[in-house]
């Protein structure tokens, strides 16, 4: 008797320790798929590029400047990247922290700008490429 | 006997609690990112782009290094997709590097969330 007890709690243990551990966990490949909650998009800030300024120096284009317009009904600050290319140059190729600038706070509606200096001078006669994210942080 | 009975009672509770109990929930404020790919094809270095304030885009100003005489700007909006949502051409003449375009498909204020690509080029 306490024989078939044994073996019904083992195979019990043995069900959930398989259902639990056993299956794959693995998600199809999607963005966000967080847990129990898809969280299939990811949000827009609520900020508008209004504006993108390359500036030259000594025939290089060594920074951005990019201004962005808070569209919510509270400030925010910005974290602003910018990686740019020209022909086989690249504004950063260690993706360092340098290829971001945070803005001030700015208040509804309002304008506010962030300097992004590229490690890299790049030729200025050869830009052809920016990419620029904007990254609501308060 | 009762004793492992407890034990594996236990073991169950524990292996299904740490599954099932503990939330994954994401703060809502950690993925707010936009971006915006500029692809300038004009060979003219575009080292300026006003997309303005308004909520709408109706008109972009570019600004170039080099001038441009007699020839077009042109500008294609796109989303994340590639499809199109807003677009605009200029006939430049007399040469100037600022050019103004007044897109003939203009971007509304709830396309403007959706803006990932601006292509210029020239022709």
């Amino acid at each position: 008797m306490s024989f078939k007890i044994i073996l019904i709690v083992g195979v019990l243990i043995f069900v959930v320790a398989t259902i639990g551990f056993g299956n794959d966990l693995n998600g199809t490949v999607s963005f966000n798929k967080i847990g129990a909650e898809d969280n299939i998009s990811v949000p827009v800030p609520d900020a508008d590029i209004t504006n993108v300024e390359l500036t030259e120096s000594a025939s290089n284009i060594v920074s951005a400047t990019i201004t962005v317009k808070n569209t919510d009904s509270v400030s925010h600050s910005y974290n602003i990247c910018v990686i740019t290319k020209a022909g086989a140059l690249i504004s950063d190729t260690q993706g360092t922290s340098s290829d971001c600038a945070i803005t001030s706070s700015i208040s509804s509606s309002n304008t506010g700008f962030s300097v992004i200096n590229f490690e890299n001078p790049l030729s200025a006669s050869d830009v052809d490429y920016s990419s620029i994210s904007v990254q609501e942080i308060t | 006997m009762l004793c492992f009975f407890a034990l594996s009672i236990l073991g169950i509770v524990l292996f299904t609690g740490q599954g099932t109990a503990n939330t994954l929930n994401s703060s809502t404020e950690l993925n707010k990112l936009g971006a915006l790919k500029i692809l300038d094809s004009t060979n003219k270095t575009m080292m300026g782009m006003n997309l303005g304030t308004n909520d709408a885009i109706t008109s972009i100003t570019l600004t170039f290094k080099t001038s441009i005489e007699d020839n077009t700007v042109n500008i294609s909006l796109t989303d994340s997709n590639d499809i199109e949502i807003g677009a605009g051409s200029e006939f430049v003449s007399p040469a100037n590097t600022i050019v103004t375009i007044t897109l003939s498909d203009s971007i509304t204020s709830n396309e403007r969330d959706i803006l990932k690509n601006v292509n210029i080029s020239i022709s």
